[in-house]
């Protein structure tokens, strides 16, 4: 497990990680969504141990990270903007990470390559940018450590390949329980594919929820009642954290499982009632001004 | 934790990053210098000047091995280090489960390597041809073992404080400029300080080896210094203080590596700390400077300290502006730091404020009597008495028959200017004659060895000198006769040394003579009265004009004769020195092979002959040499004489009744610009002259320019020609009976 304790971090006196804390459990799919400059990189690279934090504590299964290669063998990090060594060929690449991490898989890192049709020997100089986004990845998903940190790693990749990497991602998670971090700037990117979600402002967790939890305890609802009565009756048994009205047609984004809402609906018996999911950028809209954000601003 | 296998393996790949260092380091290496050889070999006239060529090649003082050392340490460093510079290698490299430290010697050894294996390859290949030659000669292996030694370790140190530039900086700009403030940055205040000195205080005294000796007293903080010392010169005890320096660079390089944030990169200056520290120096320096620059172009002598406190003012402003651009790269930031730069300039013009009017005290600083170990006095025009015909500070510089190949390439001085060896090799044979480096050794010796420890009799003279060097500069110039330059040595029981020109009015024989006449100065000023071994003097040689006798004495005379001058010498006043003309000059000559002394400091002199001037108060010594034929009084058999002239300045002067300078007609013929005195006139104008060797111990302040000079030319025996003879009349002697 990850656990960040009050981690700060600050470049040149401007705050670019305030107090962060936040647990990342094995076996999940962490998403880390937030503006630019919301310090999602800056976390990921204190995670990476690249970065010491000015304040707080960040362990790996109970060890600090930075400057300690024993929590760093479980940690790879893909950047946003990854280095490839001069003049280097995904080849090449594989017999550094390989001198590095003693559980590099060459062998599924080749069989990957091939797969993708990336080739082996040309120089990753020459290469696409996503095409050296999927290299970066197959060498993160073979180094065979416990925890994958990607940084705007989907970014660049199309459609199609998007899916094959998510594919691959669920494999390992199945395979060997890979525990991917995944930090973007957009969310419709991770909401396929995260298990859990922490959105990141200026420096600091909004808030940070498992997303099946978050699907589960609200949703969306349309309906129309008889009369304002009705309607007000309505709201006092719901817990409603967003209305919209448009003729006699509500629609409330209401807190609850299902079957307590439909549950309470059905007690009040309005002329019509229909429950409808909430994508995740709902849910985040949600959510956020709960917290008293506009989400809008904060993110898409 | 990484193993060891690990370790190699990512040595490995760091190699293959840098490929084309190692590349460019056997190109470098491996082709000109056995190149150099092989067309050496083949061009080589006979087999000496071949093993010196050789040599010459493989040695330490190789420039081009010097060049390659120090542009390979800073490529080595930067190939191997430079990826601090990148945010996404830093990314890269340090999200990597390896350790810094680690990481740091990988790349620390494969920079030595890059260096060391090409250079060890060069070598090989070159024993190898030399070998095919026939020419290996044991010379050549020590000197590229020596070479090997002291490129290696200037190549470690160079390499290391490279290293620690890199670390400091984030991008190769900045690094340039850090790298010139690690390695220049105290040869700069040093220049600096010397020129301050040289310009404000009159009490400086200029020294040739001054900068050369502050540096080395400094060279801890001037890692270059070293690497460049050892190149000229190979000292064991300097090479381990070098190692020492290294070491102590890498631990401060390693130590820099670890502690250093990975968002340093890209930036000017990777340790915020740091950033004044550069800044503030420089701007200090450069306030300095300013301040200087701006003083000496303007008329000094109308003293007008506005344009230095403006020059010192400006030099730290450009300065300020430069650094702060760079350091944000952003002009617009270029006053940024407003306190820093002001305080930095107060301090500047206060310094070159105080400089300017010595508010230090530099000039009349006079180190306290319990302090200070002793003292040498050189009073300028006081000759020295001792003239040496080989001298020899290096193991390689022997004289006179021995070992002249190995000077081909030196300097030094021969007669009181610089030559080279191939004139030395043009002298004749060992024996034959005395080629005096005498006032080089000379006065080398009276700074190097005087050593006056009696502080009571020194003390009075000192305060005078620094009272009349005061006097001269600040106060009234009612005096108006001669002033006497006096060096001065202070040498401190803290191991420091002070060096001190004072001026003073005259001999200033009051305090003067207390200290002349201590047999402390005598037995350093006449060193080698009071040294040489009766056993160690060949020849003696008295003379006085054209009398001269040599005379080669028995031990038990030789020891007499140095006894009777010891003793006379010992009693020889001030007074007598300086207003009595030596009656005769006695030249002893030492055996070859012996050394008058060898110092604690390794310095040996190679006394050829000394020549000792004899007072007519020296009455034992003249009648000892009177009793094996040797006369001072001065006289000639004029039969045989060639011709006598006299100066035509003569013409010009003599003549107290004329109104005019050019009513005096010379009665005689004239022969290339100087007159001929008439046969008749011959004894009357000698009876006038001094001779002039003689003349190299007059009175300091008396000048003997604006007198007469007379020549007689006297036939060589068993030659067509003749030798001449110089004399001076004094310009207020009555030479009328010349124009009758």
């Amino acid at each position: 497990m990850i656990k960040a304790e009050n981690i700060t971090k600050r470049f040149d006196g401007l705050l670019a990680v305030d107090r962060i804390s936040v647990e990342i459990k094995e076996g999940i799919v962490f998403g880390m969504v937030g503006t630019n400059g919301a310090g999602k990189s800056t976390m990921l690279r204190i995670i990476a141990g690249i970065l010491k934090p000015d304040e707080g504590i960040l362990t790996i299964d109970g060890s600090l990270v930075y400057e300690n290669p024993e929590a760093k063998r479980d940690v790879f990090y893909i950047s946003d903007d990854a280095y490839y060594l001069n003049n280097g060929t995904p080849v090449d690449m594989a017999d550094y990470y390989g001198a590095v991490y003693e559980h590099f898989n060459r062998k599924r890192y080749l069989e990957l390559l091939d797969q993708l049709g990336l080739p082996l020997s040309r120089k990753i100089s020459t290469f696409s940018k996503g095409m050296k986004k999927q290299v970066s990845i197959l060498l993160g998903v073979c180094a065979g450590t416990k925890y994958l940190l990607c940084d705007e790693t989907f970014d660049g990749l199309d459609p199609v390949m998007r899916q094959a990497v998510k594919s691959i991602f669920a494999k390992e998670i199945t395979d060997r329980g890979l525990t991917p971090i995944l930090a973007s700037h957009n969310l419709r990117e991770l909401e396929d594919i995260c298990d859990h979600v922490g959105l990141l402002h200026k420096g600091g967790v909004l808030l940070s929820k498992d997303l099946e939890e978050m699907r589960t305890g609200i949703h969306k609802l349309q309906c129309v009642f008889e009369d304002e009565e009705q309607a007000a009756k309505a709201m006092l048994d719901l817990d409603v954290v967003g209305k919209d009205k448009r003729g006699r047609l509500q629609t409330l984004t209401v807190r609850g499982t299902r079957e307590e809402i439909e549950e309470k609906m059905a007690a009040v018996n309005p002329i019509f009632f229909e429950m409808l999911p909430l994508t995740l950028e709902e849910i985040f809209i949600s959510e956020t001004e709960v917290a008293g954000y506009d989400f809008k601003k904060l993110i898409l | 934790m990484t193993s060891r296998n690990s370790f190699f393996k990512l040595m490995r790949e760091d190699l293959r990053q840098r490929l084309w260092t190692i590349v460019l380091a056997f190109i470098v290496f491996v082709l000109p210098i056995p190149i150099a050889i092989a067309m050496g070999i083949t061009t080589a006239f006979n087999e000496s000047s071949l093993v010196r060529y050789l040599v010459h090649v493989l040695q330490a003082n190789n420039v081009w091995l010097a060049l390659v050392t120090v542009v390979g340490a800073a490529i080595c460093a930067v190939s191997g280090f430079g990826y601090l510079f990148s945010k996404k290698k830093v990314d890269f490299f340090h999200s990597l489960p390896v350790k810094r430290e680690r990481l740091f010697m990988i790349r620390y050894i494969n920079g030595v390597l890059v260096y060391l294996v090409p250079y060890l390859t060069m070598l090989l290949v070159s024993f190898l041809i030399i070998g095919a030659s026939g020419s290996f000669d044991s010379e050549i292996l020590v000197a590229a073992m020596e070479g090997l030694l002291v490129h290696f370790l200037g190549y470690l140190t160079m390499y290391t404080t490279f290293i620690l530039s890199v670390v400091f900086v984030g991008n190769i700009v900045v690094f340039f400029c850090v790298s010139g403030w690690n390695f220049g940055i105290t040869a700069v205040t040093v220049l600096l300080y010397s020129l301050f000195e040289g310009i404000f205080f009159n009490t400086y005294r200029y020294r040739g080896d001054i900068f050369l000796e502050r540096m080395n007293s400094l060279r801890f903080l001037s890692p270059g210094y070293f690497y460049l010392r050892a190149v000229e010169e190979a000292e064991i005890s300097m090479l381990l203080q070098q190692l020492l320096c290294t070491a102590v660079l890498f631990g401060l390089a390693l130590f820099a590596y670890r502690v250093r944030s990975s968002e340093g990169a890209g930036k000017a200056i990777a340790f915020p700390v740091l950033k004044p520290v550069f800044r503030v120096s420089i701007e200090l320096l450069a306030g300095a400077f300013g301040g200087v620059l701006f003083y000496m172009a303007t008329d000094s002598r109308n003293d007008m300290p506005g344009w230095m406190v403006f020059g010192a003012v400006l030099g730290v402003v450009l300065s300020h502006i430069f650094i702060e651009s760079v350091y944000h790269y952003d002009i617009r930031k270029c006053f940024s730091d407003k306190i820093s730069l002001a305080v930095c300039a107060v301090i500047s013009v206060a310094f070159v404020l105080a400089m300017r009017y010595d508010m230090f005290g530099y000039d009349t600083y006079i180190p306290d009597k319990g302090k200070v170990a002793s003292v040498s006095v050189e009073v300028n025009g006081l000759k020295g008495y001792s003239y040496y015909s080989g001298y020899s500070t290096w193991d390689s510089f022997v004289i006179y028959g021995r070992e002249f190949e190995e000077m081909t390439n030196s300097s030094f001085y021969l007669n009181g200017s610089v030559t080279d060896g191939r004139e030395l090799e043009e002298m004749p044979p060992t024996n034959s004659s005395f080629y005096p480096l005498d006032s080089f050794v000379a006065y080398d010796r009276e700074f190097k060895e005087m050593a006056l420890t009696n502080m009571d009799i020194v003390y009075p003279y000192l305060e005078t000198l620094i009272k009349d060097t005061q006097n001269f500069y600040h106060g009234s110039r009612s005096y108006n006769g001669p002033m006497i330059n006096v060096n001065v040595t202070y040498r401190l029981k803290n191991g420091r040394t002070i060096y001190r020109n004072y001026r003073s009015f005259g001999m200033r024989e009051e305090v003067f003579a207390q200290v002349f006449e201590s047999l402390e100065y005598k037995t350093f000023k006449y060193f080698d009265v009071y040294n040489i071994p009766a056993g160690s003097i060949q020849t003696v040689q008295a003379r006085c004009a054209m009398n001269e006798c040599t005379m080669t004495l028995s031990l038990a005379e030789n020891a007499e004769l140095m006894k009777n001058l010891q003793r006379e010498i010992s009693a020889l006043t001030l007074k007598e020195r300086l207003e009595k003309l030596p009656v005769a000059l006695l030249t002893v000559a030492v055996r070859e092979t012996e050394y008058v002394k060898v110092s604690g400091e390794g310095v040996q002199y190679y006394s050829g002959y000394c020549e000792i001037p004899l007072y007519a108060s020296y009455t034992e010594t003249l009648r000892f040499l009177e009793a094996r034929g040797f006369s001072a009084e001065k006289k000639y058999e004029w039969t045989g004489m060639e011709n006598m002239y006299m100066d035509s300045q003569v013409m010009f002067f003599n003549d107290k009744s004329s109104d005019g300078i050019n009513s005096v007609a010379w009665p005689a013929d004239t022969k290339d610009g100087l007159l001929e005195v008439k046969r008749e006139d011959w004894q009357a104008l000698y009876e006038l002259c001094d001779w002039r060797e003689l003349l190299n111990y007059t009175n300091p302040t008396e000048s003997i320019y604006d007198d007469y000079w007379v020549y007689l030319d006297i036939p060589a025996a068993g030659y067509n020609t003749y030798d001449r003879y110089e004399f001076k009349v004094d310009k207020d002697a009555d030479l009328s009976f010349l124009f009758d």
